[in-house]
């Protein structure tokens, strides 16, 4: 399954907060969101205008940003350190 | 990089079990939607019953991954801070070891970094972008309840980005505190006296507070939500609606996010915008509407100065500012605007009257001319922010010197004395006593703004000689600080 990142046009905040989407905050105020085919299929069929800027795939968090047991551990022994009285759990 | 649900347990868990004269973990009454244990640590230090309290949460919206570690890494700061005293350095921002300290000692500090584990855990092995609870709607099959839009306040009245569909990611859930996440927040309101609440979230770069259902306004006092019907499924009926809130409340909103945004910027220059929820776009049942919605729904409850961060800035993609591949410089910068609101909770006059006065009478009266006086005009509320300001700026120089810390509390009880008399006039020794303090803070003051203060208040000091209570008091609230 496949995820987009859109910007919606033709759409004021009105009418996009009928249409329950998944919006994100834009730096410049544009309508984004998060949506499936469904939900792009049903947008153009209303008229608006839907531009696409990313696809993702649904999937979990790239595991490369998930820190290990062991990082997480040292980072905490570091970070007490400097205050070491006692020893960790 | 990001902690697991099990990582930040262990690591609170851990911190609890290092030092626990300053931190306690402890267990929130309800487990997640999945059964999962959820947990809250309180960071304190010293004696002293009652304290004022600061609630931050984290994680209310899955997706948004950092700030649970935010709040897990500020934790562990000021604990070692505390039992070194070691500055907290971050980025070109310091925080003194002695403020820290006084943060701990005045305060009771209660972190809820990981509120909705289940949509986290999910996060990290379903489904990158996920942002509620993992509650299933038995009529649809959808998942998931939106935590900050099922809380109690105008509850399932949908304007905006608040939705009745089970299968909208705004869904605000079969009722109001319906999910076990949200009650738990509500519990930590219910049961400590917190002062100031903020729930942190990704991405925008901003600092928000009340109101987010409507704009805000202040000068018509029977615009209240109170007033309005929840649970309606429908948006307000009255497209003009402005909900109202008194002039000290959005002072102190807009000036308390002025400091926090100073705070972050000191670390490396990003410059988060202050503004109330409704500007980004119209929500019900938020987190933060709710704990400063509570004393206006129940007149007996303390009230609670709730804010939102946005950590973070927009960085290309959703995917990358709701989970940069680098969190830590945005953390730090976080890190230093909530040191900013845990600071900006700490009460000057509460904290001399508790730890050198033997009642809580001085301390009841000059609220009293606070609230009930100063407040209610423009310029009394420039002196109550410039009181404010020279609080933030030194109290940590007061206390930490115990012949600064005797002549504060000295004058506090001199001036109690004659507050409680109208007729009185400030004696010759009283202003002596007010000058004397005044200028061995200029001594001290770091700051142009804070030395421009207290000179202003030296000249209000000059003029008050002789004049009755109520003379000075006039004065203040028909001239400012600057006149």
């Amino acid at each position: 399954m496949v995820r987009f990142e859109a910007t919606i046009h033709g759409a004021g905040s009105i009418e996009v907060a009928r249409l329950d989407l998944d919006r994100i905050a834009d730096p410049e105020g544009l309508v984004r969101v998060l949506v499936d085919v469904d939900d792009c299929v049903r947008l153009v069929e209303q008229g608006f205008e839907v531009r696409l800027h990313h696809a993702y795939r649904v999937e979990p968090l790239d595991p490369g940003l998930i820190l290990s047991d062991d990082e997480v551990r040292a980072s905490f022994g570091r970070r007490i350190g400097r205050a070491g009285r006692r020893g960790t759990s | 990089m990001y902690r697991t649900v099990a990582q930040l347990d262990w690591e609170m868990a851990s911190l609890a079990a290092f030092a626990p004269e300053v931190c306690t973990r402890f267990e929130l009454p309800e487990p997640s939607v999945e059964g999962r244990t959820i947990h809250a640590m309180r960071l304190r230090a010293g004696d002293g019953e009652n304290r004022r309290g600061v609630l931050i949460v984290g994680g209310t919206h899955a997706r948004e991954l950092m700030n649970p570690d935010l709040l897990v890494e500020l934790a562990v700061d000021l604990v070692v801070s505390y039992l070194t005293g070691i500055d907290i350095v971050l980025g070109r921002r310091r925080w003194a070891a002695r403020d820290v300290a006084l943060m701990l000692e005045a305060l009771d500090i209660y972190l809820l970094p990981c509120s909705n584990p289940d949509g986290r855990n999910y996060v990290m092995t379903v489904q990158w972008d996920w942002r509620k609870n993992r509650r299933v709607d038995p009529e649809t099959s959808c998942i998931g309840v939106d935590l900050n839009r099922n809380m109690d306040v105008l509850w399932g009245v949908t304007e905006g980005q608040t939705s009745c569909n089970p299968c909208s990611n705004n869904y605000v859930g079969p009722s109001a505190l319906s999910e076990p996440e949200a009650r738990n927040v509500k519990h930590l309101l219910d049961s400590h006296r917190i002062v100031t609440f903020a729930d942190v979230h990704s991405y925008s770069e901003l600092v928000m507070y009340p109101w987010s259902h409507a704009p805000t306004q202040t000068t018509d006092s029977s615009q209240r939500f109170t007033s309005l019907p929840s649970g309606t499924c429908l948006p307000i009926a009255d497209p003009n609606y402005q909900e109202y809130m008194p002039p000290r409340d959005l002072q102190r909103f807009q000036t308390v996010s002025a400091r926090i945004v100073d705070a972050i910027a000191d670390v490396r220059g990003r410059r988060y915008t202050p503004q109330a929820g409704y500007d980004l776009y119209a929500t019900t049942g938020t987190n933060r509407d709710y704990a400063y919605s509570r004393h206006v729904a129940d007149p007996g409850a303390e009230k609670v100065y709730g804010f939102g961060f946005e950590t973070g800035p927009w960085a290309g993609s959703a995917k990358e500012s709701f989970q940069p591949a680098d969190p830590a410089p945005i953390m730090r910068e976080a890190e230093s605007g909530l040191l900013g609101l845990i600071s900006e909770s700490i009460c000057a006059i509460e904290l001399i009257g508790s730890r050198l006065l033997e009642s809580d009478e001085e301390v009841v009266a000059l609220r009293r001319v606070r609230d009930e006086l100063l407040a209610t005009t423009a310029t009394g509320r420039d002196w109550i922010a410039l009181g404010e300001r020279v609080q933030s700026s030194l109290l940590g120089c007061v206390l930490a010197d115990k012949g600064l810390t005797a002549q504060a509390a000295t004058l506090l009880r001199a001036t109690t004395k004659v507050l409680t008399n109208d007729a009185a006039a400030l004696d010759r020794d009283t202003i002596a006593q007010a000058q004397a303090l005044s200028r061995n803070l200029l001594d001290r003051a770091q700051s142009a703004e804070t030395r421009n203060d207290l000179r202003s208040m030296q000249t209000l000091l000059e003029r008050s000689q002789g004049q009755t209570v109520t003379q000075v008091l006039r004065a203040l609230m028909a001239d400012g600080p600057d006149a």
